[in-house]
């Protein structure tokens, strides 16, 4: 069992398989021999963990036992699934609402969980499929910065891929 | 460094926005730039996007990448690609040896080549020999294999993707044709096909049925066009009979009688493209149907009608002229770049019956435009050749089209560049200037002509140029970078 500690200090005995889908975490316990892996800190500590490492946990326990990607696996983009290919366990765990899924992408990155990261950056793949920009920015509430200008000039260089 | 994006909410670092750009496929990374400057500066800014938006602008699928290389390695070797494709200058020559047999070869597609081993009036059963041509840029082998005793079907279809090879033999009181569905490799039942035989319909009360004119096959569809000799037609009824199944589903799609002379596909995505005229003095029409979603009739499929009229001299398709055997004067071809269509338009005069005398064509890029249903003919991206006969070939995956001349025998090869940039000056030329601009016609005189023989048959694949008909003939000729 590894108690792991996030940055709000709220405590979480798990499974040492299931600590070690994450492979920040099984590199910290491997490096130091401990049982006891430090709080993750994200950006600057700004972030509250807690409640999507109850989800991160959720998926490591989901998929324990089986196999990790390895180093080798670096050409896996290479060979990558359309972004429709998410499993249907991975796609309802991942239907939350966009903050969360924001949060789960970050805590997946932090805690270097391949897999997971992969679904959720899938997932706002199919999000942004087939909208145009002001579609994407209205979703995700960005701002557009452009100047006229950088707008026409954009326009003019996309227009050579344009869907017809 | 803030690795924040400066508009709040999407509070991802941008290494991780470049993540998701890339599980993306390379037109929708593209549409991405115009979201905001950072989504622009991340795209453009990250190797992988930007490797993945010139595969896609050299016309090539994004899994055609060979995985077994780094990103440098699949850089230079696009870098290569293009730059070869560009000068038209293949370097590398080679020969495969061949069966000497008397029947035609067929399709090139997925870079394989089929023979067979007889002619149509030949033997009810026969050989198909296949050649895989090699490729340097997707590291695929030289391979050869022999498909012994399968039906005869002169025109078969193949799909190397999924091991798919279709023939369509004539049933044996010959009033229908029975659609094989077989496995390329090894010529057995195909284990995806839906059933392995499809029963055509029977003619007997319309006509009579005479032979497939081609089929051709997607990941998803299959195509059919049979030739049927019709009772009580008049001269303008074009006599053929198309098909359209999902041969996965066996669910058929599209069925039309007495109007297509020509198919082919637009893309993967599953749209046709047929192109008609109803007789003299008609216009010509390009139809693009969307075959994408089953339809209620398959008799009224979704259409889409590009009228061939504005701008290109009156087309003289005789009665007729349609018939086994003669230059039908209209025909196109496509690549799988799902907004690329080639056409061939040409002119024609009979004199004698089925015999071209005056050959003349236009090789057109039009936009299939879902959601339009019609396109001016000044919006076509065009060029001409005009006073030879002139085969026109797409190449498969690319922006390019390819049209092999030359008095008897195929003395060059020309390339119309219809890249997205080249084709923006092509819609405004310059009849007056004397300097070719860079997206000008490309003529190379082939290296070793001589042995290239017959004006026909020039095929290109991926990354190489074929010239089947060699001398001798059983030989395949084959150019590559």
């Amino acid at each position: 069992m590894v108690l792991l500690v996030t940055s709000d200090n709220k405590n979480f005995v798990v499974d040492r398989e299931v600590a070690d889908r994450s492979v920040f975490v099984k590199n910290t316990l491997e490096a130091r021999g401990l049982s006891i892996a430090t709080p993750p800190m994200l950006n600057g500590g700004c972030f509250e963990l807690t409640s999507p490492f109850l989800q991160v946990l959720e998926y490591c326990q989901h998929h324990r036992g089986e196999p990790l990607p390895t180093t080798d696996d670096a050409n896996a983009d290479e060979n990558r699934k359309r972004t429709t290919d998410i499993g249907e366990w991975d796609r309802k765990f991942i239907t939350v609402d966009h903050e969360m899924l924001f949060e789960i992408i970050l805590a997946a990155n932090y805690l270097d969980i391949k897999p997971l990261l992969d679904v959720g950056c899938k997932t706002i793949g199919n999000m942004v499929k087939g909208k145009s920009p002001e579609e994407v920015r209205k979703l995700f509430d960005i701002v557009n910065d452009f100047t006229p200008e950088e707008e026409a000039q954009i326009k003019k260089e996309n227009e050579w891929a344009e869907d017809p | 460094m803030s690795l924040q994006m400066p508009s709040q909410p999407p509070k991802l670092p941008l290494e991780l926005w470049e993540h998701i750009f890339l599980q993306l496929v390379p037109v929708e990374i593209i549409g991405l730039r115009a979201v905001n400057r950072s989504f622009r500066d991340t795209i453009d800014r990250s190797p992988e996007a930007q490797y993945l938006i010139d595969l896609y602008a050299a016309g090539l699928e994004v899994e055609h990448r060979d995985p077994s290389l780094s990103l440098a390695e699949r850089r230079k070797q696009l870098d290569r690609y293009r730059t070869h494709w560009d000068s038209l200058q293949w370097v590398e020559h080679s020969s495969i040896p061949v069966p000497r047999v008397p029947g035609g070869t067929f399709d090139t597609g997925g870079g394989v080549v089929c023979y067979v081993s007889g002619y149509s009036s030949g033997p009810p059963i026969i050989d198909y020999y296949f050649v895989q041509l090699p490729s340097i840029l997707r590291g695929i082998p030289l391979k050869q294999w022999t498909l012994h005793g399968l039906p005869n079907h002169q025109s078969p279809g193949l799909f190397p993707e999924e091991d798919l090879f279709v023939i369509c033999p004539p049933t044996d009181d010959r009033r229908s044709f029975k659609v094989h569905l077989l496995r390329m490799s090894d010529g057995q039942p195909h284990p995806h096909a839906f059933i392995p035989v499809i029963n055509g319909p029977d003619y007997e009360h319309e006509g009579s049925f005479q032979e497939i004119l081609r089929v051709k096959v997607t990941s998803s569809r299959l195509a059919v066009m049979a030739l049927v000799f019709y009772e009580a037609s008049n001269s303008n009824v074009i006599p053929v009979h198309f098909h359209v199944w999902d041969w996965k589903t066996g669910v058929k799609h599209v069925e039309i009688w007495r109007s297509s002379i020509d198919v082919q596909f637009i893309d993967e995505y599953r749209l046709f493209g047929i192109s008609r005229a109803s007789g003299a003095d008609q216009p010509r029409l390009v139809t693009l149907l969307d075959t994408s979603a089953p339809v209620e009739n398959p008799h009224e499929p979704r259409e889409i009608v590009f009228e061939l009229d504005d701008g290109v001299k009156p087309v003289s398709l005789l009665p007729g002229t349609y018939s086994r055997g003669a230059k039908l004067g209209s025909s196109f071809q496509t690549n799988r770049r799902r907004h690329l269509l080639g056409i061939e338009c040409s002119s024609v005069t009979q004199k004698p019956p089925w015999f071209v005398i005056n050959y003349e064509s236009i090789c057109a890029i039009a936009s299939a435009n879902k959601s339009s249903s019609h396109i001016p003919w000044d919006s076509w991206k065009q060029k001409t050749t005009q006073g030879r006969s002139s085969p026109l070939y797409v190449r498969p995956e690319g922006p390019r089209v390819f049209v092999e001349g030359g008095p008897g025998r195929a003395s060059w090869i020309e390339s119309f560049d219809f890249t997205p940039g080249a084709c923006r000056s092509i819609e405004q030329p310059d009849p007056s200037s004397e300097a070719a601009p860079a997206h000008a016609i490309r003529r190379v005189t082939m290296p070793s002509v001589d042995r290239i023989w017959g004006g026909g048959e020039c095929f290109v694949s991926e990354d190489n140029l074929l010239v089947s008909k060699g001398n001798p003939q059983n030989v395949l000729e084959m150019w590559t970078f």
